[in-house]
C-alpha cells in the first residue's frame, strides 16, 4: 500500500487519490480488483473515513473506480487512461512543484533531473516486486 | 425509574462490606454474655442492652458516614461525572443513592438488633421499651435524619469555598431566628405549642434537606463548588420560608385579641373601668393571652407576661401591676419582674420596674404610687416613680400563705397564715410595717380552726372576716389589726364583708334551703330560690344592693340582686355570673353599679346592674 | 431535523469562575459526521468547555446545542446518544469491568453488549478485573469500549491519548475510525497531541486563554501555513503580501518565518522583490501550526 504523510503539503484526500492511481498504474491493483473498503483503508491509514470516501468519490467520478451496488468498489475494467489534457496538467503541476523545490534549495537542472530519474526507477522497481 | 434502581443497586453493591461489618458486630452482644458482669445482669438483659446500644450506634455511624460520602466523595474525587455523562436525571442519582443509603442504615440496624431481640425476647422489651416499634422507629428516624443532615454539611464543608462562612452565618442566624420565633410562645407559657412548633420546623427543615439535593445536583451537576452553591441557594431560602411561615404563625397566634378568646378568666379593678382578662385563644394550639381591658371603652392592652400569673390594681383603679418571669425557660428559679401599667395616662402600656417579686406577694398602695414586695426573707416598699426602696425589713421565711396591703401609704399590713411547728395547726399572724420608721411589728394573732378558708378585709383595714373552711362552717369577724374577736357567723357556706364593715353570708338551713343573711343596721334573712344549689356574695352596688352569684347546676348560673334594706331579691339575671376579684387583693371591692360578668353565652361583658346595659369585652 | 444543521453547536459561551474567565465567548459548529479537533494547552479552558458541552456545567452565558437541543436543559435524554471518553476515567475504582458494562446496559437504550465484549477482547482486557487494577491505557480502552457500545451519534474524546503508549493510541484511533466509517458518528476530540489527530480531523479549533483563536478546516489550515527559511536577515514578507505569524532567527544570520497565507504566486512575488535566491519552503504539521499560533507551552 502507500503511506500518508501529514507533513506533505498536499491534502490527504489527494495523497490517497494519487496513491491509488499509482498503484493501478504500476499494476498493484488490476482492473476488476476489489478496492479496500473505506473502513479498511481509513483504519489502516488511520485517517478520517470521510477523507477516504472523498478520494474514492473523485476516483469513481473520473472512471478509475466503479461501484457495484451491494458488492463494493472495484478498479474499473478499462482503467480509464486519464484524458491526455488532464494527465498533462497533473504532470505539469507536479513538475512545477518539484522545480520550485529544486530551485529553492539551489539545485542545478542536472541534479534535479538525476533525482527524478532515480525516484522513477525506484518506484517502478518496488511495484514490480510487490506485484 | 430504571436508572434510579440501577444506581441504587450499584450503590448497594459497592457498600456490601457494611453488611459484613454489621454482621460481625451483631456477634458482640452475645460475646458480652461471657463477661462476668453478665451473671448479675442476666444474659438476656446483657444481650438486649448491648444489642440495643450497638444497633443504634451502628445505625447512627452508618448514617453519618453515608451522608458524608454518598455524594460528597464522588464530588471531591471528581467522579460524579460518571453519572452526569449518562442519561440519568439528578433526581434519579439522588433518589438512587439516598434510597440505597436508607436501606443500608435500616438493614445494618436490623442485622445487629433483630438477633438480640429474637434471643432476648421479652427481656428486650423490659430493657428498652414496651414499645419495640417505637424504639425501632425512634432510633431509625434519628439515624435517617442524620443521614440527610450529614449530606448537607459534608457538601458544604467539602467544597472549602468561602461560601461556607456564609452558610455558618446563616445557620447561626436560623437558630437565633428560631429562638426568637419560639420565644413569644414560651413567654406566654404555651410550652406545648412551642414544642409542636419546634418539631414542625425541624421536620420542615429535614424535608428541605431531603429534597434540596435534587436541586443541588440539577444545578451543580458534577462540580463540587457549584453543588455547594446550588445547595445553599435552595436550602437557605427554603429555611427562610419555613422560618418566615413560623414567624407569621407565631405573630398570628400572639396577635390574639380579646375577641379571639374562647376560655378565659377576668379580674376586675376595685374601682374604675379596667379589668385584667386572659385565656385560651381560639384555634391557636392552646395559646393563652392576657390583656388589660377597659370595660367602658373596650380598649385593650396586651400584656407580655404569661397568663394569669399574679396581677393586681391599685384601689383607685389607676394603676395595674403584674408579674413577668425574668427567664421563661427557667422561671421557677429566675423569679419574676414586677411590671406596672399606668391606666390613668394617655399612653397605656407596660413599664418595667426592675423590682423582682413572686406571685401573691406584692401589693400596690391605694394611689398606686408605691409597691410593697415580700421577697425571700425581706419585705420592702418601693416608690414606683423613682424605683427607690423606701423601706426594707427582714421578715423571715413564710411557710404558708401571705397577703399584704397598704392601710395608709405609710403602713403596710401583712397577713401570714403560717403552719406552726410540731403540727400544732395554723396561726394567722398580723404585722405592720411602718415605712417612715422602717419597723416591723406584730399586731395580732389568731389560731385557726380549719386548714383552708379565706380572708376579707374592709377597705380601711379595720375589720377582717376569717373563714376557716371552704366547705362552709363558722366565720369570724375580728379586728383587722389586733385579731380581737367581734362577731361569729355560724353555718356560713360563704361569708364576706360589705363596705360598711357589716357581714353578708350565705347559710344553709336545716331543711337544706339557702338563705342570704345580712347583719347591717337590721339583720335580714332572704331565702334564695330552691333551684340555686350554691351561692356566694360577690359584691355590692353603689346603691346598696348585694350581688349574689348563684349556681344552678353544672352549667347554669344566675345573679340575684338583693336589697338588704327591703330584705328581698329585687331582680334575677339568668345566665349571668359576676367575675371574680384579683386574689392578690383581700380587701372587699368598692361598691359600684358597673361590674364585669360572664353572660349566658360565656362572653365577658361590662354590665351596668341598674340599667342592665351589657357590652361584650371578650369572647365572640 | 435538518441534515445540514450542525450536530453540535457551541453558541457564544463563556464560563466564569468568580473574576476568572475560563472560557471567553466561544462559538463553533461541528457538522454531522465530522471530526472536530479542539486543541488547547492545559489551562486554556478546555475542561470547562468540555463540561459545558456535556451539560455538566452551566455556562455563565451562551449555550450549547446538540441535535438542536439545549444540552443543559435536556442533558438527561441527550446523553443517551453521546459517548464520552473522559480525560480521567470516572468509573468507581472498585467496580469490575463487567459490572460497569451491566450498569451501562441498564441505563442506555441502545447498548450493544456484543460490541462491548468484542472490543474488550480485542483490547485483551479481562472483564473480571476491577477498574483500579487496570493500567491507564486499559482504563481508556474500557471507557472507549463503553462509549462506543452505547451506539452513540456523538462521541466526545477528552484528551484520549494522554498517557497512552503508541500501540494503545493506534488501536484507540482504529476503533474510532471504524465506528465513524460504520455509523457516521460525529466526533469532538480535545487534545494537545496533534500528531495523533492530524490525519482524522476535519476541522481544527485552537483554544488559547479561553478564546477560540482559530477555527478552520484542517485542509485549508494546512494549505495556507508554510515555514520559510532563508539564509539572510529578516526580509519584508509583505513584499509578496505574505503575512508572517512568527519570524525568528534561524542558525547564524538566517531567518525562519511562519507564513499564514501562503500561496506560490505570493511567494514568487516575495522572492522576486527581495532577490532571494535560495529559500526552504516547508509545509507544516498541525502541531507546528499550533505552536506557531498558540505559542510554546
Amino acid at each position: 500500500m502507500f503511506d500518508i504523510s501529514s507533513a506533505e503539503a498536499s491534502p490527504i484526500w489527494r495523497q490517497i487519490e494519487e496513491g491509488m492511481r499509482r498503484m493501478i498504474s504500476l499494476g498493484a491493483l488490476a482492473p476488476g480488483d476489489v478496492v479496500p473498503s473505506v473502513r479498511e483503508l481509513a483504519t489502516s491509514l488511520r485517517v478520517n473515513p470521510n477523507t477516504v470516501a472523498r478520494a474514492y468519490q473523485r476516483l469513481t467520478d473520473q472512471g478509475v473506480f466503479t461501484v457495484r451496488r451491494g458488492e463494493g468498489t472495484f478498479v474499473a475494467d478499462a482503467p480509464a487512461q486519464m484524458k491526455k489534457t488532464q494527465r498533462n496538467e497533473t504532470l505539469r503541476d507536479a513538475a512545477n512543484r518539484y522545480a520550485g523545490t529544486a530551485l529553492a534549495v539551489g539545485a542545478s537542472f542536472e541534479e534535479a533531473a538525476g533525482e527524478l530519474e532515480t525516484a522513477f526507477e525506484k518506484l517502478t522497481r518496488e511495484h514490480r516486486r510487490k506485484a | 425509574m430504571n436508572a434510579t434502581l440501577s444506581i441504587a443497586r450499584r450503590e448497594l453493591r459497592e457498600k456490601t462490606h457494611l453488611f459484613g461489618a454489621a454482621a460481625a458486630l451483631a456477634v458482640l452482644p452475645f460475646l458480652a454474655t461471657l463477661l462476668p458482669i453478665s451473671r448479675s445482669w442476666g444474659s438476656g438483659t446483657m444481650v438486649a442492652t448491648v444489642g440495643g446500644i450497638l444497633a443504634v450506634a451502628v445505625a447512627l455511624a452508618v448514617a453519618i458516614i453515608l451522608g458524608a460520602s454518598t455524594i460528597g466523595r464522588d464530588l471531591s474525587d471528581g467522579r460524579l461525572s460518571f453519572y452526569f455523562s449518562k442519561p440519568v436525571s439528578p433526581a434519579a442519582i439522588w433518589i438512587g443513592k439516598a434510597g440505597a443509603a436508607v436501606l443500608l442504615i435500616v438493614t445494618t440496624f436490623a442485622i445487629v438488633a433483630v438477633p438480640t431481640m429474637l434471643v432476648a425476647g421479652l427481656t428486650w422489651k423490659q430493657a428498652w421499651s414496651d414499645d419495640a416499634f417505637g424504639f425501632f422507629f425512634g432510633s431509625l428516624s434519628a439515624a435517617l435524619a442524620l443521614f440527610f443532615v450529614s449530606h448537607v454539611i459534608s457538601t458544604m464543608v467539602r467544597s472549602r469555598s468561602a461560601l461556607l462562612a456564609l452558610d455558618l452565618l446563616l445557620a447561626l442566624a436560623s437558630i437565633a431566628a428560631s429562638v426568637l420565633i419560639v420565644r413569644p410562645l414560651i413567654e406566654a407559657f404555651a410550652m406545648g405549642l412551642a414544642g409542636s412548633l419546634i418539631i414542625a420546623v425541624a421536620v420542615a427543615v429535614l424535608l428541605i434537606f431531603m429534597v434540596a439535593p435534587v436541586r443541588q445536583l440539577s444545578d451543580g451537576r458534577a462540580d463540587l463548588r457549584r453543588n455547594h452553591a446550588a445547595l445553599s441557594r435552595i436550602v437557605w431560602p427554603a429555611v427562610a420560608v419555613v422560618l418566615l411561615a413560623s414567624a407569621a404563625y407565631v405573630t398570628w397566634v400572639v396577635s390574639a385579641s380579646p375577641t379571639d378568646l374562647k376560655k378565659w378568666y377576668a379580674r376586675t379593678a376595685p374601682a374604675g373601668d379596667w379589668l385584667y382578662a386572659g385565656g385560651e385563644a381560639r384555634g391557636r394550639g392552646g395559646y393563652e393571652a392576657t390583656f388589660l381591658i377597659n370595660a367602658a371603652t373596650g380598649q385593650s392592652v396586651r400584656l407580655s407576661g404569661p397568663p394569669f400569673w399574679g396581677a393586681t390594681f391599685s384601689r383607685d383603679g389607676r394603676m395595674a401591676a403584674y408579674l413577668k418571669p425574668i427567664d421563661m425557660m427557667n422561671w421557677s428559679r429566675s423569679g419574676a419582674e414586677l411590671k406596672v401599667v399606668d391606666l390613668a395616662g394617655t399612653d397605656v402600656r407596660e413599664q418595667a420596674t426592675g423590682i423582682t417579686a413572686t406571685p401573691g406577694s406584692f401589693a400596690l398602695s391605694d394611689d398606686g404610687s408605691r409597691v410593697a414586695v415580700k421577697n425571700d426573707e425581706n419585705l420592702a416598699v418601693y416608690d414606683l416613680a423613682t424605683k427607690r426602696s423606701l423601706a426594707a425589713v427582714r421578715f423571715g421565711l413564710v411557710r404558708g400563705d401571705l397577703a399584704l396591703f397598704f392601710v395608709t401609704p405609710q403602713i403596710v399590713r401583712v397577713l401570714v397564715r403560717d403552719r406552726e411547728p410540731h403540727n400544732a395547726g395554723l396561726t394567722l399572724k398580723v404585722y405592720e410595717l411602718d415605712v417612715a420608721k422602717r419597723t416591723l411589728t406584730q399586731t395580732g394573732q389568731l389560731a385557726l380552726a380549719g386548714s383552708n378558708g379565706w380572708l376579707r378585709v374592709t377597705p380601711g383595714g379595720a375589720k377582717m372576716l376569717v373563714a376557716t373552711n371552704m366547705q362552709g362552717g363558722e366565720a369570724i369577724i375580728v379586728d383587722g389589726r389586733t385579731c380581737a374577736e367581734l362577731q361569729r357567723i355560724p353555718n356560713a357556706m360563704h361569708a364576706t364583708l360589705l363596705a360598711d364593715g357589716t357581714a353578708a353570708s350565705v347559710v344553709k338551713t336545716a331543711d337544706g334551703s339557702l338563705h342570704l343573711q345580712t347583719f347591717g343596721a337590721a339583720s335580714r334573712d332572704v331565702p334564695l330560690p330552691r333551684d340555686v344549689q350554691s351561692a356566694y356574695v360577690s359584691r355590692e352596688t353603689a346603691d346598696g344592693k348585694v350581688l349574689v352569684n348563684g349556681r344552678l347546676g353544672p352549667n347554669g348560673s344566675r345573679v340575684l340582686i338583693v336589697d338588704p334594706a327591703q330584705g328581698k331579691i329585687v331582680r334575677s339575671e339568668e345566665g349571668m355570673r359576676i367575675a371574680a376579684y384579683p386574689w392578690e387583693d383581700i380587701r372587699v371591692a368598692i361598691p359600684s353599679n358597673r361590674v364585669t360578668a360572664y353572660d349566658g353565652d360565656g362572653k365577658l361583658v361590662a354590665w351596668d346592674v341598674t340599667t342592665n346595659a351589657k357590652r361584650v369585652l371578650a369572647g365572640s | 431535523m435538518n441534515p445540514e444543521a450542525p450536530v453540535l453547536r457551541i453558541d457564544n459561551i463563556s464560563v466564569r469562575y468568580g473574576a476568572r474567565t475560563a472560557v471567553d465567548s466561544v462559538s463553533l459548529d461541528v457538522p454531522r459526521g465530522a471530526v472536530y479537533a479542539l486543541l488547547g494547552r492545559n489551562g486554556a479552558g478546555k475542561s470547562s468547555l468540555v463540561r459545558g458541552v456535556l451539560g455538566q456545567l452551566k455556562p455563565s452565558s451562551g449555550h450549547v446545542e446538540i441535535f438542536g437541543r439545549d444540552i443543559w436543559n435536556e442533558r438527561t435524554s441527550l446523553m443517551d446518544r453521546i459517548g464520552v471518553v473522559p480525560e480521567d476515567a470516572d468509573v468507581p475504582p472498585e467496580m469490575r469491568v463487567a459490572a460497569v458494562a451491566d450498569f451501562h446496559a441498564s441505563i442506555y437504550s441502545r447498548w450493544q453488549q456484543s460490541a462491548f465484549d468484542e472490543r474488550i477482547r480485542r483490547f485483551a482486557i479481562d472483564p473480571r478485573r476491577r477498574m483500579r487494577e487496570l493500567s491507564k491505557g486499559q482504563k481508556k480502552q474500557v471507557m472507549l469500549a463503553l462509549a462506543l457500545a452505547i451506539s452513540p451519534d456523538v462521541l466526545l474524546l477528552d484528551d484520549p491519548t494522554l498517557g497512552l503508549d503508541v500501540v494503545a493510541r493506534k488501536s484507540l484511533f482504529e476503533e474510532v475510525i471504524g465506528e465513524m466509517a460504520d455509523r457516521g458518528i460525529t466526533v469532538l476530540i480535545t487534545t494537545h497531541d496533534l500528531a495523533a489527530v492530524e490525519a482524522i480531523a476535519d476541522r481544527v479549533g485552537i483554544l488559547k486563554d479561553g478564546r477560540l483563536v482559530l477555527d478552520e478546516e484542517a485542509e485549508t489550515l494546512k494549505s495556507r501555513f508554510r515555514r520559510i527559511r532563508f539564509a539572510s536577515q529578516a526580509l519584508a514578507l509583505n513584499n509578496g503580501a505574505l503575512v508572517a505569524a512568527s519570524v525568528r532567527q534561524w542558525g547564524s544570520g538566517g531567518t525562519e518565518a511562519v507564513v499564514s497565507n501562503y500561496d506560490d504566486v505570493a511567494f514568487e512575488r516575495f522572492r522576486n522583490a527581495t532577490n532571494l535566491t535560495s529559500a526552504d519552503v516547508a509545509p507544516m504539521s498541525l502541531e507546528e501550526i499550533f505552536i506557531a499560533v498558540a505559542g510554546e507551552a
